[in-house]
């Protein structure tokens, strides 16, 4: 048997960092003597960026399968529910008196598209009026209300409505840190790294620090962040921009506090449409987290500040804004001989649909199931490895994409460039053109790690007005009945759950105080 | 909502509190709170199990008493239909304010047992303390005591594991049938899996008696069940 893996470094510890590390020593097992042991060795000195504060439900798995307390978790990490994204002015411009909203929401209770379809049942008119969002998911109606996703009595990670969490990430990290190093057996050192060393084969040996010496070991996670010092650094893998199909290159963001301690709190992030991209608003429990994503190519660095402040309101005055520069774009390659990147030293889209995170989670489970523990066995985890998120990139890409290239906005340069047929992938391109007369089935989302799937599809497709002309088809749709049914019962349970349902910051100050059951 | 008042000689001078034989407040309540020491002479009656509190998530221990919210399956106009009362509800209409360093005796105002004709004292002639009052907010007091004691009975039982959620089906000789769901009970299967060293320490607490008395009262849903056919 060739050289054994028993020793992994992550160098870096941001969320990418402490989240990748955690997940790999759990599976491992990193506690027990003869397991494979974890270490972290993170610069003291660099901030981390804190990319994107919205998560996927999947954090709830991955944190619960961590051991992690939820209340301990949502109190330190200053986080509230999530329950989706509400986008406003994607897809007309709008007037003083006129502005229009959808929402792509984490739950579609009794909307199970994968078993009966509602959609075609919308686009015949069966839902009268109502739009796609509203007609079919209840999540919508609680949303508006300003309600939390469950009860204190519900049990910890348990939902009533799915949901997934806002967060501080710069606490989220420090949090992960603590709680991994006391339970999970993972090693912490805080020094910078200099040098990186190969060895004759073109592998990693070590790593040189300014204060803790080399540090060898037989496996390395690059978390670095966008500076990428091994997969980049060392072993020279190439950065792929997508700068011609998504234009943002610049954030401007800021912390705006609550006008009083209890003001409510959104239970989904506003994604806002601007002149020359969109603008967030993320609340967490002490404060709102507001910044502007957009393309420097079309607008000016001072007129996105005076958007972003005009956006924020007045509780933003005196509020400094922080700009940072974003290189959207990925890796080559993810996972390089003995080398993964996991992160933004891997990959960065826009935080549009919060999946930053998440892809963090993907990588570091699909490293963490598929480990090798020796380095003959290396190649073929790396090559499927790579092709899976090179797929799950291409396609986040194109979900991300679809929010813009569908408006009917044409108020600036920016819409109209976005809309551009150069710069949407072809994939995206057929979908689309097929998508005009026939609504999506589960049968164009047929790869098992497909991060968007045909829930969220509908959402945007129908929120962005894209709608199916199936009137000469409607014959092949004939449970109407069916489908009303469903529709008013929808409604009816969202009526049920504004009863049922605690406002969301009543919940999150309950949370905070009490913290949850886990039975 | 209970209108809580501290007691005082100068606005409740004149305040007497009737007998509470049918544990009036009870009427539409289909549980009662019980602490951990009565759990033994409860569950003679009624099933001891477990909730957890709609304001704050934690568990409390009750005895169930109806098959349905708001149904008091041993509430009659003429008396109490169970031989054990839970105590918490004896000691209606008085409860204790607590606060950082002293705790005050207080009664719920809005209760139909305060009157002005019938039953006990507050105070005498001179505005003092009738030894009725004081024997009172003993028993408060003590509960108040007891409820500590069943807060840790409670976080001995979380640690080890020992509770799970339980949703009770039946179905009644009528057949009609009745949904209880957000109970929790002590798993049988868990407490047998104990390791020795784990049961020992739970009996070292003494909190065995109460843990068997909780487990057997589960069958006294058919006692419930009995009293809802005869109605």
């Amino acid at each position: 048997m060739s050289k054994l893996i028993n020793q992994v470094l992550v160098v870096g510890g941001g969320t990418a960092g402490w989240l990748s590390a955690s997940i790999l020593a759990k599976q491992l097992n990193s506690q027990s003597p003869n397991a494979v042991q974890v270490t972290l060795v993170e610069s003291p000195n660099i901030p981390i960026v804190g990319v994107g504060e919205g998560t996927w439900p999947t954090i709830r798995t991955t944190l619960e399968n961590l051991g992690i307390d939820e209340g301990d978790f949502m109190r330190e990490c200053d986080a509230t529910f999530k329950q989706g994204s509400q986008f406003v002015n994607w897809v007309e411009t709008p007037t003083k008196t006129h502005s229009e909203s959808y929402y792509h929401p984490l739950s579609a209770v009794f909307h199970s598209s994968y078993d009966f379809n509602l959609a075609p049942y919308w686009l015949l008119g069966n839902a009268g009026e109502t739009p796609y969002d509203q007609a079919v998911a209840t999540q919508c109606h609680v949303c508006d209300a300003g309600l939390a996703p469950k009860k204190i009595t519900t049990r910890a990670y348990d939902a009533i409505q799915n949901y997934s969490y806002h967060l501080n990430a710069n606490k989220f990290s420090g949090f992960l840190a603590k709680h991994s190093t006391k339970h999970l057996g993972i090693k912490h050192i805080k020094a910078n790294v200099t040098r990186v060393n190969l060895d004759d084969e073109g592998y990693i040996e070590s790593v040189e620090t300014d204060t803790s010496g080399t540090l060898s070991a037989d496996f390395f996670v690059d978390c670095s962040g966008s500076r990428a010092l091994l997969i980049n650094g060392a072993l020279n893998i190439p950065w792929l921009k997508i700068d011609d199909i998504l234009f943002n290159d610049t954030a401007l963001a800021m912390q705006v506090p609550y006008e009083n301690e209890d003001t409510p709190i959104a239970t989904h992030t506003i994604a806002t449409a601007q002149e020359a991209g969109w603008t967030w608003d993320i609340g967490l429990h002490n404060r709102r987290g507001v910044g502007y994503v957009y393309s420097s190519k079309h607008t000016t660095d001072e007129r996105a500040e005076e958007v972003l402040r005009e956006y924020a309101g007045p509780m933003s005055k005196g509020v400094q804004a922080r700009k940072i520069p974003l290189n959207l774009g990925y890796r080559e390659k993810f996972w390089h001989r003995n080398c993964v990147a996991i992160g933004m030293s891997a990959a960065f889209i826009e935080p549009l649909e919060a999946s930053a995170i998440f892809l963090v989670e993907a990588g570091a489970n699909m490293m963490a199931d598929q480990f090798p523990r020796s380095r003959d066995s290396l190649q073929y985890v790396e090559e499927k490895y790579n092709k899976t998120f090179r797929l799950r990139w291409d396609k986040s890409v194109d979900f991300v994409k679809l929010h813009y290239c569908i408006t009917q906005r044409t108020d600036t340069a920016y819409w109209i460039d976005n809309c551009h047929p150069d710069s949407i992938p072809s994939a995206l391109k057929n979908r689309l053109a097929h998508w005009k007369t026939h609504p999506p089935t589960k049968y164009d989302f047929d790869y098992a790690y497909e991060p968007f799937v045909l829930d969220s599809y509908l959402f945007v497709l129908y929120g962005m007005k894209y709608n199916a002309d199936i009137s000469h088809n409607s014959s092949s749709f004939p449970r109407n009945e069916e489908a009303k049914m469903k529709f008013e019962n929808v409604e009816h349970v969202g009526k049920m759950l504004e009863k049922e349902l605690p406002s969301h910051r009543d919940l999150v100050e309950k949370v905070y105080k009490y913290g949850f059951s886990k039975i | 909502m209970a209108n809580v008042q501290p007691i005082s000689s100068t606005q409740h001078g004149d305040v007497k509190i009737k007998d509470n034989a049918t544990l009036a407040q009870s009427k539409n309540r289909h549980f009662a709170p019980v602490v951990v020491q009565e759990f033994v002479p409860a569950s003679q009656e009624f099933p001891v199990i477990f909730i957890k509190d709609s304001e704050t998530g934690t568990f409390r221990s009750i005895a169930l008493l109806g098959l349905k919210p708001e149904e008091n399956l041993f509430y009659a106009d003429d008396a109490w239909q169970a031989t054990y009362k839970p105590e918490g509800l004896t000691l209606s209409p008085f409860l204790l304010n607590q606060g950082e360093d002293t705790s005050l005796l207080c009664i719920d105002v809005d209760s139909d047992l305060i009157n002005k004709e019938l039953g006990e004292r507050l105070f005498d002639e001179q505005g003092n303390q009738t030894e009725w009052l004081k024997d009172q907010g003993e028993k408060v007091v003590q509960y108040v005591e007891k409820t500590y004691a069943t807060q840790n009975f409670i976080k001995l039982l979380l640690d080890n594991d020992l509770i799970s959620s339980q949703t009770l089906n039946l179905k009644l000789e009528n057949q009609e049938q009745y949904t209880l769901s957000g109970l929790y009970s002590i798993d049988e299967k868990k407490l047998n899996a104990l390791s020795d060293e784990a049961f020992n320490a739970l009996r070292k607490t003494g909190a065995l008696p109460a843990i068997y008395a909780s487990l057997l009262s589960m069958q006294r849903i058919h006692n419930l069940a009995r009293r809802k056919m005869a109605q």
